[in-house]
């Protein structure tokens, strides 16, 4: 029986580790500094409550007795834990917020919730394996040889939890309802201990509140948004939403991850039926990578080669594919959630007509996938991020950016988009990444582009060729684009040449890289 | 991943009555509006404005010795694209409106009265935030209270 409750204790203690950051996702986000928090926040629980659990098997006195009732409290709070979250967060939290507001809330809030949540049950776990051993000691073994063996014991647990938390609970019995299913577990040991194993008989009644619908299905909507899907995967929750223009009969989608928010991942336009050309925002701006590719080049290129890293739903396509016209192209796309991909064909398909041009990719990670793109690429795009407006570190170095310079065709351009607050370089997010880029492909080449209406930038850096002068886009941009994607085209709404040159930040480097804390606390100062 | 700024304070009154030139319809033709411009820079802050082009608007009025007191409001336009900006922005959209109490009936009037209302709802959204910061830390402090309280009477 001791070695069943110490593997449980150790299975449990994973479980709440690795789950509590899905039950926060929906509310608050997964960024690092939440991740960090919550490990944080586990170990402090663990650490309070083995001293405390050491202090209490000191006694001797009723351990089993002690141990049934530990071990119902931690199973009481799997319950809470399961369905508070959710209830409390949607209760405290302001609706229709955007991103750049909420980044010292949601950390506070986050914060707050797993003290609230996450520590009490993990505390209350930890007294487990202070009484066991009390107990094998009390039964002749050694103290050392009892908490060496029932440590391990409880180690091997946490493994399993870890698999099962990845592999079983997130695709396919739910975050919730393997909480609960830890939570029966625990009482059923409770159960045991105290010889009362008749009253797990009523035990599966406290799963009946899943049949509920959670409120975190429907955390930080947009304002006039309807839910159209909504699921977790091992990397994030993600779900579709939709808006529809009732006059026009036009809709839009949006493919959102974690706390969604006024922010998405892949984005989905219509009207009347049809596909529009133009999905909005950053993505319009990739229509200029053909003319930027082509431009002052001896011949055209029987075809542009596209690797598109973060392909996520793929509305990077849509503009590229009415930029390149009948000209041949391929892309081939990169996604490290399938599920992404997945969804977005359910919800946000492509035009059939455009799937033999495109290879998505999926399971990968960006950096690992380029290593492996076929040599000669015409255009890279990095639009990949990790959480919410977090650029992963590995993919904004000197050292990936030398790699997508040496994956580039001559005259091949890399095509980054950064979501950022800054406007200017400085010690900031923008200039930590273009420095970064410039370092690989010299100034002359590189152009940021603000993106109209938001705060994202495109960085273009071409390989060994100057892009077109701003001077020069009227003439080659066909007629009809959007405005907007003229807009990114003024010279006010653009950084390149000497101001580069100015920028004070170094580049970022595989060995030293500052980003993720400059993403913080960009986010959290504004 | 892109971070919508959700403003689109975009309406006819914003366009003069005799530009110069064509407003611009598509990437091609604003550009070209760009190059050839003869409009007052006025005139470029509102088609640049229409294009969400906000850092051009203010390199546009940059140039203009004197900015008419109507005119000025192109300027509280552009900083509610940023919203690092936009409280100063708030303090300045009540001044112009105290300042400009002749022009209460004109487009120009109830286009700031917009910006005004935007920014305050901000403001509002803000102080919400505040407030539900607040209440996590008064959650937070209350739980841990009742939990050594029952901790202590019951271990």
């Amino acid at each position: 029986m001791t070695v069943w409750i110490a593997l449980l204790g150790g299975f449990s203690v994973l479980v709440i580790e690795i789950l509590g950051v899905h039950l926060l996702a929906p509310w608050f986000g997964s960024s690092t500094i939440i991740w960090s928090q919550q490990i944080a926040i586990i170990l402090l629980a663990m650490a309070v409550g083995a001293w405390f659990g050491g202090n209490v098997a000191r006694k001797r006195a009723n351990l089993h007795s002690k141990l049934s009732k530990v071990l119902a409290v931690a199973a009481a709070f799997f319950i809470l834990l399961a369905y508070g979250v959710d209830y409390f967060a949607a209760k405290v939290l302001p609706t229709h917020l955007s991103l750049d507001q909420v980044a010292g809330l949601f950390q506070v809030g986050s914060f707050a919730s797993a003290i609230i949540f996450f520590a009490p049950p993990v505390f209350f776990l930890s007294w487990v394996t202070p009484i066991l051993v009390e107990l094998r000691v009390a039964d002749g073994s050694s103290a050392g040889q009892a908490s060496g063996r029932l440590g391990a014991i409880a180690t091997a647990g946490s493994l399993a939890g870890i698999y099962f938390s990845t592999f079983i609970a997130i695709p396919i019995l739910g975050v919730r309802a393997s909480i609960i299913a830890v939570a029966i577990l625990l009482a059923i040991a409770s159960l045991m201990l105290s010889k009362r194993l008749r009253l797990a008989i009523g035990l599966p009644l406290l799963g009946l509140p899943l049949l509920l619908e959670s409120p975190s299905l429907y955390a930080n909507m947009p304002p006039s948004s309807t839910l159209v899907e909504s699921l977790h995967t091992p990397y994030q929750k993600l779900r579709v939403i939709e808006f529809v223009d009732t006059n026009d009969g036009s809709a839009e989608r949006w493919l959102q991850m974690n706390e969604g928010l006024d922010s998405y991942q892949s984005r989905w336009k219509s009207t009347a039926g049809e596909l529009s050309q133009w999905p909005g925002g950053y993505y319009d701006l990739f229509a200029l990578l053909p003319t930027y590719i082509e431009y002052q080049q001896a011949d055209v290129k029987p075809q542009h080669n596209y690797c598109i890293l973060g392909y996520g739903g793929g509305s990077a396509v849509m503009p590229i594919a009415t930029a390149e016209q009948d000209h041949p192209y391929k892309v081939v796309g990169i996604e490290i959630d399938p599920v992404v991909t997945q969804l977005a064909e359910k919800h946000m398909p492509l035009p059939q007509e455009l799937s033999a041009n495109i290879e998505v990719y999926s399971d990968v990670d960006a950096r690992a996938a380029l290593r492996f793109c076929d040599e000669e690429q015409d255009a890279i795009i990095v639009d990949a991020y990790s959480r919410q407006f977090e650029v992963p570190l590995h993919l904004a170095t000197k050292e990936f950016f030398d790699e997508a310079y040496g994956k580039l065709a001559d005259g091949g351009v890399l095509c980054f988009n950064l979501g950022t607050t800054g406007t200017e370089l400085a010690d900031n997010v923008l200039g930590y990444v273009t420095a970064s880029i410039v370092a690989s492909f010299g100034s002359e080449y590189v152009r940021l582009q603000h993106v109209a209406r938001s705060r994202n930038w495109i960085i273009f850096a071409r390989k060994a060729k100057q892009l077109p002068p701003l001077s020069d886009m009227a003439s080659l941009l066909p007629s009809g684009w959007p405005i907007e994607l003229g807009a990114s085209c003024l010279p006010a709404e653009c950084i390149e040449g000497a101001a580069l040159k100015l920028n004070p930040t170094p580049a970022l480097s595989d060995d030293k890289n500052s980003l993720m804390a400059n993403q913080f606390f960009e986010w959290a100062r504004d | 991943m892109l971070i919508v700024v959700g403003l689109m304070l975009i309406s006819s009154s914003l366009f003069a009555q005799n530009a110069s030139l064509p407003i611009p319809h598509d990437a091609k033709s604003l550009l070209e509006y760009y190059a050839a411009s003869t409009d007052s820079p006025t005139q470029q802050a509102r088609v640049y404005l229409s294009a969400g082009a906000a850092m051009q608007i203010d390199s546009s009025l940059e140039s203009t010795a004197a900015l008419s007191s109507e005119d000025r409001r192109y300027q509280l336009l552009a900083a509610c694209f940023n919203p690092s900006l936009h409280s100063e922005a708030l303090v300045d959209a009540n001044d112009w409106l105290a300042n400009n109490q002749q022009l209460a009936d004109s487009a120009s009037y109830a286009n700031v009265v917009e910006v005004r209302d935007f920014l305050s709802e901000k403001q509002q959204q803000a102080l919400g935030i505040s407030d539900a910061t607040t209440m996590f830390v008064i959650s937070l402090a209350s739980f841990l209270l009742v939990f050594v309280v029952i901790f202590k009477r019951y271990v």
